[in-house]
C-alpha cells in the first residue's frame, strides 16, 4: 500500500495546486431542493440557503459571488472545494493587512491583474495565513486581556485580521466538511491479502472515507496478528498496510470530527443536538437511521461532483425528511423550503426598485406640476409598498415574533410606516409630496437596512428578557412608529425650508408646513406611548420603571424635543422656520435613539456596532447641521435681498 | 398673582422642558466615563451640580419646576379649557408621572436576595446602601440594632440600646462620627513611627481611613467610618470598612459582649424564601439563554407555604414586594439564583399616568387633526 502524504490528506484542499474540473452550475431544481436542507447555526434551524447566504455575506460582504447564487456557490465550496480556491470571496477593508501578511496588494483574476480590489482569493491569501494567524492571535491575546484592548484606530489592522482569519478558519473547516465522500488522495491499496480484507472489487483503486469506513472491520484479524508479534519491525507487509490504513482512518476521523455545518439531528425526537454528517456515520448509540443519514449526506457531495442532478435532488430530499421526522416539534424545521422561498423572493430588493421609479416620477410631478405624472407614480409605490409588507409579513411569520427584534428590522419596519404616513399625506394633499417623501424614506432605510444584514442573521434569537411577543409587540412597535413620526416630520421640514428658499408662495409652504405639524403630534404621541411602555416593560422585568438608561434617554430625547417644539411654537417664541428647522433637529434625536445611543457601549440597550456604521452616524449629524446652516444662512441672503 | 402667572408661564414650560433635554443629553454622554449611576447622581436626581464653580440646576429641580408649572397652568389656562380634553389628560398624566417618579425616589427599596439550591432567606440586601449593625451575637441574624449609614454625618452623635429582652431598653454605648467616607480603604499602622495613646479598634488592624476615587458602579463602592466611643472598655476609637470581615467585639463596662459591623443594609421580607431548583436553557449550539427560572418554596407563615416559579419576565409579586429572576452563577457543585427584590408602593402611578397621557396625546392629535380639516372644508366652501 502507499500512501503519498498523509499531510495531505489531512491538510486543506485534497487536490490543492492541480487545477480543478469544472463543475457546471445546478439545475433549478437541484438547487431548491439542496437549499431547502435543514441546519443548525446560531442557535436556529434554517434553510441551507439561509446558511449560504450568511456564509458568504461574512465572507465577502455581498449576497452573491459574480452573479452565481449563494447556495450555488456553498455548493461548491462544501462539496468541491477545490473549484473555490481562486474566487474572491474574503474582503479585505484595510490593504495594510496584507503587507502585514507579505501578501500582494494586488491579485490575478482569470488572467487579468486588478490593483483596486478589496477582495482576494484564498489561493492569493494562502502563502501569508501562518503570519495573518500571528497577528490574530496575539490580537485575540490582548483582547482576552482587556475587552476593550483593540478600540483604538490603531489596531483597525489587528480587529481585520481577527475578522479574516476566522473567515479563512469557517471557509476551511466548510471545505471539509464532505470530505469523507471525497477520494482519499495517493492512497493506493495493492496488497491482495488487505484487499481480500477489505472484501475490494479488482477494479476498486480510488477510495472514500465513506467506502472504507464500513470495510476496515475487515482487518482485524490482521490487526490483532500486528498486535501479538510486538512492534512495526516484526509485521509482515499485510499487517504493516493494515496497521496503516486503521490509523490514517483514525486521525481522520479525529481531525475531521465536529466540524461546523450542523445538518443531522442526533436525537429522535428529543433534544436539539445536532451534530456534522460525519460525526453521524459514529454515532455514539449506534443510531442506524442518523448513519444512513451520515451516509446519504456523502452520497449527496458525489452526485453534485458528478453533476448528477437528479440524484442531488433525491438525497437532499431524503436529509430533509429525515431532519423533519426528528425534529417536528420544532417549528423552523418545517419552515426551512419557506424560507428558502422567503430569501428567493427577494422582497425588498424588488420594492428597492420600485421606490427608485416612484420617487422620479413624483419628483418629476413635483417639478411640472404634472397630474399624469404624479398618478404614474402611484403605482410603482403600490406595487413597492406590497413587496415591502409582504417581506414583513414573511418575517413575522417565519420567527413567529413582531418584526422589530434587531436594528435591521426596526428599518423595514419604520420605513414602512413612514411610507404609510406618506401615502395618507398624498391621499389629502394630491400634489406628489407624500408619494416623493414616503418612497424617498422608504428606499434609504432599505439601503440602510442592508447594512446591518451584512452583520449576520437578522432572524436570529433574541435572549431571554427580549424573548416576549407582548412587549416586542407593544412597545417596540410603539417606539419605532415615534420614530417613524418624528422622522418623515423632519423630511417635510428639509422640503420646506427648500421651498421657502426657492421663494415658493405661502400656500405652497403651507402645504408642507400642515402635513409637518400633523406628523410631529403623530410622532410625539406614539414615542410617548412607546418610551412609557418601554418603562411598564422594564418595571416587569427589572423592577424598576426608569434608570435614566441611554436607550431611555434617547427615547425620552425625542419626546422632550418634540414637546419642546410644539411649547416654542404655542408660545411664540419660534414660527414656521424654527418649526422647520426643529423637525430637522428631530430626525437627528431619531438617530440619536435609535443607533447613537450603541455607540456609547453602555446600558442595558448596548448592541454591537461597527466603525463604518459609526462613521456614518457622525457623518450623518455632520450633514444635517450643514444644510441647517446653509439654509437659514439662504434665507438670511433672501430676506435681505428682498427688503 | 403674579408669581402663579409666571409659574404657569408656557415659556418656564419650554425653559425646564429644554433644559431637561440638555440635561438628559448631557447624562447620557456622562455616562460613558463615569457610569450610569454617578450620571444619575450628577444630572437627574440633584438640585444643583457643579460645572467648576458655576452651580447648574440639577433634574430633581428641573422635574420640581415643571411639575409646578404643569399644576399653575392646568388653574391659569384651562379654566375655560374643556373644549380641549385631551390636553387637560395629558397635563394630569404628566403632573401623574412626575409625582410617582418623586414617590418611588423616597419610597422604593432596591435590594437583592442569592440562593444556593437547598438555602433560605427571609432578609434581601440592599445594592448600594450600607448600615452600622448592632448585636450580642457574633453572627447576628435574628436579634440587631442597626443604623444607616447615610444618616452618618461628621459631628453627629447615636447610640444603641441595651439587647436584654426582660429589661426595659437603655442606652449603653454611644457613638460620635468622626468620619463617614463614601469609597476608602483602611490603613494599618506605620511600623516605624511609634504610637501614642490608644490605637483606633478595628477587627482587621486598620487604624485610619485612606479616601479614594468614586468608582462608575456604586455597587463596588466601600464606605469608611470613624466613630469616637463611649461606654466600651479600653477603646476611645473605632474605624470600620467592609473589608474588616469580621465584626468587631467589644467589651462593655458592664462586662458583657458586642459585636459592631459595617455591612451592607438588610430589608426584612415578609416571606421565607427556599431555593428547590434552578434550571437554565439554551439555544442549542450557542451559549445564548433562551430561558431560566428558579423554583421557589415561599413560607408565608409557619403553617403556610407554597410553590412558585419565577422567571424572565415572570416576578413574583407580594404585599408590595417584587421579586425577579435577576441573574445566576454555576459553582462545581450548585447553582446560585439571584433574585432583584424590590418594594415600590406607587409602582402602578406610572402605569396610569401613561394611560391617561396618551389617551391624551391621541384626543388632541385627532381633535386637531378634525379641526384643521374642517378648517380647510370651510375655506374650500
Amino acid at each position: 500500500m502507499k500512501i503519498l502524504s498523509l499531510i495531505l490528506l489531512l491538510g486543506f484542499f485534497t487536490a490543492q495546486g492541480a487545477e480543478p474540473a469544472a463543475i457546471e452550475q445546478p439545475t433549478k431544481e437541484a438547487l431548491k431542493d439542496v437549499a431547502e436542507i435543514p441546519v443548525l447555526f446560531n442557535g436556529r434551524v434554517m434553510p441551507l440557503d439561509s446558511f449560504a447566504r450568511l456564509h458568504l455575506l461574512q465572507f465577502s460582504g455581498r449576497k452573491s459571488f459574480n452573479g452565481e447564487s449563494a447556495m450555488a456557490w456553498m455548493g461548491r465550496l462544501l462539496f468541491a472545494p477545490e473549484t473555490t480556491e481562486n474566487d474572491a470571496v474574503f474582503l479585505i477593508n484595510h490593504p495594510e493587512l496584507l503587507d502585514a501578511m507579505d501578501v500582494e496588494r494586488t491579485q490575478v483574476i482569470e488572467g487579468k491583474r486588478k490593483p483596486s480590489t478589496r477582495r482576494f482569493s484564498y489561493l492569493h491569501l494562502e502563502p501569508g495565513i501562518s503570519q495573518l494567524m500571528e497577528i490574530a492571535r496575539r490580537a485575540q491575546q490582548m483582547q482576552s486581556e482587556d475587552n476593550e484592548a483593540l478600540k483604538g484606530k490603531e489596531f483597525l489592522v489587528e480587529r481585520e485580521a481577527l475578522r479574516v482569519y476566522h473567515n479563512i478558519l469557517t471557509y476551511r473547516a466548510l471545505s471539509q466538511v464532505f470530505a469523507y465522500s471525497r477520494e482519499l488522495p495517493g492512497l493506493v491499496i495493492d496488497h491482495p491479502e488487505v484487499r481480500e480484507a477489505l472484501q475490494l472489487e479488482e477494479g476498486d483503486t480510488t477510495f472514500t472515507y465513506l467506502d472504507l469506513r464500513s470495510r476496515v472491520g475487515g482487518l482485524t484479524p490482521l490487526m490483532e496478528q500486528a498486535h501479538k508479534l510486538g512492534g512495526p519491525e516484526t509485521w509482515n507487509a499485510p499487517q504493516q498496510d493494515a496497521m496503516t490504513l486503521a490509523q490514517l482512518m483514525y486521525s481522520f476521523h479525529v481531525t475531521l470530527s465536529e466540524l461546523p455545518l450542523t445538518l443531522l439531528p442526533e436525537a429522535p425526537h428529543g433534544e436539539s443536538i445536532w451534530i456534522a454528517p460525519m460525526d453521524a456515520l459514529h454515532s455514539r448509540d449506534g443510531d442506524k437511521a442518523l448513519i444512513h443519514a451520515g451516509e446519504r449526506a456523502g452520497l449527496l457531495a458525489q452526485a453534485w461532483v458528478k453533476q448528477d442532478w437528479s440524484a442531488v435532488s433525491e438525497e437532499s430530499k431524503a436529509l430533509t425528511e429525515f431532519s423533519r421526522s426528528r425534529m417536528d416539534h420544532v417549528r423552523e424545521t418545517r419552515l426551512t423550503g419557506k424560507e428558502a422561498a422567503y430569501n428567493r423572493a427577494n422582497y425588498f430588493g424588488r420594492a428597492k426598485i420600485f421606490y427608485i421609479f416612484a420617487f422620479f416620477l413624483s419628483f418629476g410631478a413635483l417639478l411640472s406640476g404634472g397630474n399624469k405624472l404624479r398618478w404614474a407614480a402611484w403605482l410603482p409605490m403600490l406595487i413597492a409598498f406590497g413587496f415591502h409588507v409582504s417581506g414583513i409579513a414573511w418575517r413575522i411569520y417565519l420567527t413567529a415574533r413582531p418584526p422589530v427584534t434587531n436594528l435591521y428590522g426596526t428599518f423595514l419596519f419604520v420605513g414602512l410606516i413612514c411610507l404609510l404616513l406618506a401615502i395618507l399625506v398624498e391621499f389629502f394633499q394630491k400634489n406628489g409630496l407624500g408619494i416623493f417623501a414616503g418612497s424617498f424614506i422608504a428606499l434609504t432605510f432599505l439601503f440602510i437596512a442592508d447594512r446591518f444584514a451584512a452583520e449576520g442573521d437578522t432572524m436570529h434569537k433574541v435572549v431571554a428578557v427580549l424573548a416576549s411577543n407582548f412587549w416586542l409587540s407593544t412597545h417596540v412597535l410603539a417606539v419605532t412608529t415615534g420614530y417613524a413620526g418624528v422622522w418623515i416630520a423632519g423630511v417635510f421640514g428639509h422640503i420646506w425650508l427648500v421651498l421657502k428658499l426657492l421663494g415658493k408662495d405661502k400656500a405652497t409652504l403651507e402645504k408642507v408646513r400642515l402635513p409637518l405639524e400633523g406628523l410631529l403630534g403623530f410622532g410625539l404621541t406614539f414615542a410617548f406611548l412607546g418610551t412609557m411602555l418601554g418603562g411598564v416593560w422594564a418595571d416587569q422585568s427589572w423592577g424598576r420603571f426608569w434608570g435614566w438608561d441611554p436607550k431611555e434617554n434617547g427615547a425620552l430625547l425625542i419626546v422632550l424635543w418634540t414637546a419642546v417644539i410644539y411649547h416654542a411654537r404655542v408660545a411664540g417664541l419660534i414660527r414656521e422656520i424654527g418649526l422647520a428647522v426643529g423637525s430637522i433637529i428631530g430626525c437627528i434625536m431619531v438617530m440619536v435613539a435609535w443607533l447613537g445611543v450603541n455607540l456609547l457601549g453602555v446600558g442595558l440597550h448596548s448592541y454591537g456596532f461597527t466603525t463604518a456604521m459609526a462613521r456614518g452616524f457622525y457623518g450623518y449629524i455632520i450633514a444635517e447641521s450643514v444644510f441647517i446652516v446653509v439654509m437659514l444662512l439662504g434665507l438670511k441672503i433672501f430676506q435681505n435681498e428682498s427688503k | 398673582m403674579k408669581k402663579f402667572m409666571l409659574l404657569a408661564s408656557i415659556r418656564l414650560t419650554v425653559a425646564c422642558l429644554f433644559w431637561l433635554t440638555v440635561l438628559t443629553f448631557w447624562g447620557t454622554i456622562y455616562q460613558v466615563d463615569h457610569g450610569i449611576y454617578q450620571a444619575q447622581d450628577r444630572f437627574f436626581n440633584s438640585m444643583f451640580f457643579l460645572v467648576g464653580f458655576v452651580p447648574i440646576p440639577g433634574g430633581m429641580l428641573t422635574m420640581g419646576l415643571l411639575f409646578f408649572n404643569l399644576l399653575f397652568s392646568f388653574f391659569v389656562h384651562y379654566q375655560a379649557g374643556w373644549r380641549m380634553p385631551g390636553l387637560m389628560l395629558i397635563h394630569i398624566g404628566l403632573m401623574m408621572m412626575l409625582l410617582g417618579g418623586f414617590f418611588t425616589k423616597v419610597t422604593g427599596i432596591e435590594a437583592n436576595v442569592s440562593l444556593f439550591e437547598g438555602e433560605g432567606r427571609n432578609a434581601a440586601i440592599s445594592l448600594t446602601e450600607w448600615e452600622i449593625s448592632y448585636s450580642d451575637e457574633l453572627h447576628s441574624v435574628q436579634k440587631y440594632q442597626a443604623v444607616d449609614l447615610d444618616d452618618l454625618k461628621r459631628g453627629r452623635e447615636f447610640s444603641f440600646m441595651t439587647m436584654e429582652e426582660d429589661t426595659d431598653p437603655e442606652e449603653e454605648v454611644r457613638f460620635e462620627v468622626l468620619e463617614v467616607l463614601d469609597h476608602a480603604r483602611g490603613l494599618r499602622p506605620d511600623p516605624s513611627v511609634e504610637a501614642s495613646g490608644l490605637s483606633p479598634a478595628n477587627s482587621a488592624g486598620f487604624v485610619a481611613l485612606e479616601e479614594l476615587e468614586k468608582l462608575k458602579n456604586p455597587e463596588s463602592l466601600e464606605p469608611g467610618v470613624r466613630l469616637k466611643v463611649s461606654g466600651v472598655k479600653g477603646v476611645e476609637e473605632i474605624v470600620l470598612t467592609p473589608r474588616d470581615q469580621r465584626p468587631l467585639g467589644l467589651e462593655l463596662d458592664d462586662g458583657s459582649g458586642r459585636f459592631l459591623m459595617l455591612r451592607k443594609k438588610r430589608y426584612e421580607l415578609p416571606l421565607f424564601m427556599e431555593l428547590n431548583d434552578f434550571s437554565r436553557s439554551y439555544y442549542p449550539g450557542t451559549e445564548t439563554p433562551s430561558d431560566y427560572r428558579s423554583m421557589i418554596t415561599v413560607h408565608l407563615s409557619e403553617d403556610m407555604q407554597r410553590h412558585v416559579v419565577i422567571k424572565m419576565n415572570e416576578p413574583f409579586r407580594l404585599n408590595g414586594w417584587t421579586f425577579f429572576q435577576q441573574s445566576f452563577a454555576v459553582t462545581d457543585d450548585s447553582e446560585m439564583s439571584v433574585f432583584a427584590v424590590t418594594r415600590n408602593f406607587g409602582r402602578l402611578i406610572p402605569y396610569w399616568a401613561t394611560g391617561i397621557t396618551s389617551v391624551g396625546l391621541a384626543m388632541h392629535f385627532l381633535q386637531m387633526q378634525w379641526m384643521q380639516l374642517a378648517r380647510k372644508r370651510r375655506r374650500k366652501s
